[in-house]
């Protein structure tokens, strides 16, 4: 089997800083309107009724998302232009002489992965740090996060360590793209809730 | 709705309305009696070739990098919008070498059948190739059947709205003292089915079966749209019996002829507004 590699995330100790964001605008030197990284605040629950009490059922945590270099990438099947293609290492990338920034690879990934730079008019996303890879060091986001709940590393070894890639909201099923991410998920994330994302205006109109 | 995708509104309707087009002049052309000189199908097919440059310029305004569109091709095996690229392609060749042939010579009758029934089946699998373009799996309000039965419905439905307003226009005197012959009845028949599948795939089929995880839940447009997108299919519907049967009181109002054709294309224009406001993905 090829090498694929894939981020570790540990939902259940991540605070939310959103350092691993800054870092990847950072290293990249992205637009002000550019997240290749993003965390996601999820919140849910309800008061629920206990014989004669009403009690809180609230949960919340924080999922951090950047490109998942999926074994079977959705984006690159629709891209026209075969613009985005992937590493031996399993690193999506894209070729940006050949984008011509029709977004289909926008529309088609459920992760939301692919930003358009609008000043050079083509799709751009996580790179996954691959030169950082080369010369041996961790992808800058990896690097950054204060408490360490991000890896890097083979998504096989990752499997054998933390287990298979849970669901976790807002992922969407695996069987779509084969993402290349290991969770563990946060234990309010394990209960079937009214889950939502409540810093919507951050992560989704980041590229608008 | 999803930013700057009005050009795909415009983009889409106008080339489904080119196909319509064609397949909607398929009764005039097979027919036994059918002079291949008439000059209002050969407008007819000046009018799908103009609006399929329409369409071709119009898509361009969808990319933000137009120079690389020069690679489009390059995924024929897997995606679905390099296919309907090069449909859209081969599609405007054959209108355009149509439209040539018949300018230049004069081709015989069996001849001249061959290249509108080429032509058409490029129109069709056009339409065919756009639908499957939209049916993306992680999208789940265009991922059905309703997708490609919208598509082919807004096709028949102003395609033949289309022909029919030009053959009574075009045809001035000798059409519009006629009773409904057979082939408008064929034409309006083709309305009728169109306008019946919209409603029943509007009201019925167009239930999302979204699985997993949704983060996103997109904002619906505005329910003024689809007022006036019912209202004028109602409209049309009833201007179509209105010119076939009273179509000797518009002796001097030639263009109200089009009058069908305008009402669906604007339904058909807020329902494709509609379409791209519906998007939304399975989880991100």
């Amino acid at each position: 089997m090829a090498k694929q590699k894939a981020f570790y995330f540990d939902s259940s100790r991540c605070s939310g800083c959103k350092t691993c964001q800054i870092a990847c605008k950072d290293k990249h030197n992205l637009h002000n309107s550019i997240k290749w990284r993003r965390v996601y605040e999820v919140c849910g629950g309800d008061w629920v009724q206990n014989k004669q009490t009403w009690i809180s059922n609230l949960g919340a945590y924080n999922v951090s998302l950047s490109c998942n270099h999926c074994q079977d990438p959705i984006c690159m099947k629709s891209c026209p232009n075969n613009a985005i293609y992937k590493t031996d290492q399993g690193v999506v990338l894209i070729d940006e002489s050949k984008c011509m920034g029709c977004q289909y690879c926008e529309w088609a990934c459920p992760y939301d992965a692919l930003t358009l730079d609008k000043e050079n008019g083509v799709m751009t996303k996580c790179t996954l740090c691959y030169d950082y890879l080369e010369e041996g060091k961790e992808p800058a986001c990896v690097a950054a996060c204060p408490m360490r709940v991000l890896e890097i590393g083979d998504l096989v070894e990752l499997e054998r360590k933390y287990g298979k890639h849970a669901n976790v909201f807002p992922l969407p099923p695996v069987h779509h793209t084969q993402p290349s991410i290991v969770i563990t998920q946060h234990p309010s994330a394990q209960k079937s809730k009214n889950w939502k994302i409540i810093n919507q205006e951050e992560v989704k109109n980041a590229s608008h | 709705m999803l930013h700057t995708e009005w050009s795909l509104v415009f983009f889409t309707t106008v080339s489904q309305l080119a196909a319509g087009i064609m397949i909607a002049v398929l009764p005039f052309v097979f027919a036994k009696n059918h002079n291949s000189h008439a000059r209002w199908n050969t407008t007819a097919f000046y009018v799908a070739a103009a609006l399929m440059m329409v369409a071709l310029v119009l898509s361009f305004f969808h990319l933000n990098n137009p120079i690389n569109a020069v690679h489009a091709l390059n995924n024929l095996e897997s995606s679905w919008l390099s296919r309907e690229i090069l449909f859209v392609s081969l599609f405007l060749f054959c209108l355009v070498l149509l439209n040539g042939i018949l300018y230049f010579k004069n081709p015989g009758i069996q001849t001249y059948r061959s290249y509108i029934l080429v032509t058409t089946l490029m129109g069709i699998v056009l339409v065919y190739t756009m639908s499957k373009l939209y049916m993306i799996p992680t999208v789940p309000a265009w991922n059905s059947a309703s997708t490609m039965i919208e598509f082919y419905s807004t096709a028949l439905l102003i395609g033949s709205a289309f022909v029919l307003g030009l053959y009574y226009h075009q045809g001035m005197k000798t059409h519009r003292k006629d009773r409904p012959g057979k082939k408008t009845r064929v034409l309006a028949s083709i309305i009728l089915l169109a306008v019946a599948v919209i409603l029943i795939n509007g009201l019925f089929f167009n239930q999302d079966a979204a699985e997993g995880n949704i983060a996103f839940i997109p904002e619906p447009l505005h329910p003024s749209f689809a007022f006036i997108r019912w209202t004028t299919i109602g409209l049309g519907t009833a201007s179509i019996f209105y010119i076939l049967y009273k179509k000797e009181r518009l002796t001097n109002l030639n263009l109200a002829f089009y009058l069908p054709f305008t009402f669906f294309l604007i339904s058909e224009l807020l329902a494709r507004a509609g379409f791209y406001a519906s998007f939304y993905n399975i989880g991100l």
